[in-house]
């Protein structure tokens, strides 16, 4: 008799992974995406951390989808379920700290969407530090008073007021908080695979400061 | 130069999948594994749920690790994260939630290590039912209060007391239980792979936990 069932064996939550090739011990970061999904501009700012000597690891918070057409991000971005986002960032952050590699410090850093996504994760699992790009606040906001990690909240001043009020909202908690705001730079600046947005000047000032942020608050 | 750094696409957290190959809407069920790990027994046990009609997902709580022998599963159990179990179980909860083939309604089982997992699963996400064999309790055991799933538990003669203190547990706090204890079965009588295997409590206790996950699921 023939079956009457399909087996599989299945990825519930998948990633892509960039680390130093040298042995050693490296603290860990754990890179969120945009609404456009896991796609080449993620993978290549997560090799870059681990240039810099980090375990770099991006979760693919959309399960395999990835676009480059804005209203099916928007579309995606608008669906994706928060709490299952963040526990994929959870997993990631347990994958990291069980590699022999690791030295303990786990760092989470999202851009646009992923910047919201990285703020929450915060609020539900103990990190090292929470890096925020052009991101929102976790709604409801009230799940603030569980985050205990320090936030480092960068924007353009086209989202000046939206940096602020995260900030207001870290500090009105007594949150650790350091805000930047790039003049004249944009919505998704560090993004250089998108010309019309990449602001060069803002995003290596950026960078200078996230390496900061986590040397101040690393192991 | 030479690139000082590698990188690659990674499983976060895996599992074996088996379903109906007819086109349609299922409930789903997330197996959880014994301290064996995601092993053979498990897969078949997850195999035997599809041809009962389940979505049914094994996520694998060793990340890759099984044995056979019983001190390394004493070790492999004893130092297992049970956050990250449950945060694992959740992400086949999620994986089938978002299955073509699912009918939105889940449920959760699990023997011996699992069973803890289970009910620990059922503690800390919505589930429409939830079966634990042979498993331990939460701790601390307030984590109870947040169960709203109705709770099968089936256990053997030799953990009576484990079973009549979760039943008690559980009816103080006005959830439904429905307790099973089978008369000269041991745990681990549900493994047809194993040294305690018990086919007539086995047979009974399938029939049981059909009976219950159809009214729930």
């Amino acid at each position: 008799m023939p079956d009457t069932i399909v087996t599989e064996d299945v990825d519930l939550v998948s990633g892509y992974l960039a680390r130093p090739i040298e042995d050693g011990t490296y603290s860990s970061i754990i890179v969120l995406q945009e609404w456009w999904g896991l796609d080449e501009h993620i993978r290549d700012v997560t090799r870059r951390f681990a240039r810099n000597g980090f375990i770099a690891l991006s979760p693919d918070l959309y399960h395999g989808k990835q676009t480059a057409d804005p209203d099916e991000a928007r579309g995606l971005s608008t669906g994706l379920d928060r709490t299952r986002a963040t526990r994929d960032v959870i997993s990631a952050a347990d994958y990291v700290k069980n590699m022999n590699i690791s030295n303990g410090s786990v760092f989470t850093i999202g851009y646009c969407m992923g910047g919201g996504i990285s703020i929450l994760a915060a609020c539900k699992t103990d990190l090292t530090g929470a890096i925020v790009y052009y991101g929102g606040l976790p709604n409801p906001v009230e799940q603030l008073d569980e985050l205990n990690a320090p936030v480092l909240a960068i924007y353009g001043s086209d989202e000046t007021d939206r940096g602020t009020e995260v900030q207001q909202a870290l500090l009105e908690r007594d949150k650790d908080v350091d805000l930047h705001i790039y003049e004249g730079a944009r919505h998704a600046f560090f993004n250089d695979s998108w010309d019309e947005r990449y602001d060069k000047n803002a995003s290596d000032d950026s960078w200078i400061k996230v390496m900061d942020f986590i040397e101040k608050h690393g192991p | 130069m030479p690139d000082t750094i590698v990188s690659h696409d990674v499983d976060l957290v895996k599992g074996y999948m088996a379903r109906p190959m007819e086109a349609g809407n299922y409930p789903g069920l997330v197996i959880i594994q014994e301290w064996w790990g995601l092993d053979e027994h498990i897969r078949d046990v997850t195999r035997r749920f599809a041809r009962e009609g389940y979505v049914a997902i094994a996520p694998d709580l060793f990340h890759g690790e099984v044995t056979n022998d019983p001190q390394e599963a004493g070790k492999l159990a004893g130092s297992l994260d049970r956050a990250r179990a449950v945060r694992d179980t959740q992400a086949a909860m999620n994986y089938i939630k978002n299955s073509e083939f699912s009918n939105g309604k889940l449920g959760v089982i699990g023997y011996c290590l699992g069973g803890g997992v289970s009910l620990l699963t059922a503690c800390n996400d919505n589930v429409d039912a939830g079966v634990v064999y042979y498993g331990g309790l939460p701790n601390p055991l307030d984590l109870l209060d947040n169960i709203d799933a109705p709770i099968l538990a089936v256990y053997g003669e030799d953990e009576g007391e484990r079973a009549n203190e979760l039943e008690k547990e559980l009816n103080d706090r006005g959830k439904s239980v429905q307790k099973h204890i089978y008369p000269g079965a041991g745990h681990g009588f549900f493994n047809d792979s194993g040294g305690n295997h018990n086919s007539d409590a086995a047979a009974d206790a399938w029939t049981k936990t059909l009976d219950f996950l159809k009214s729930n699921v």
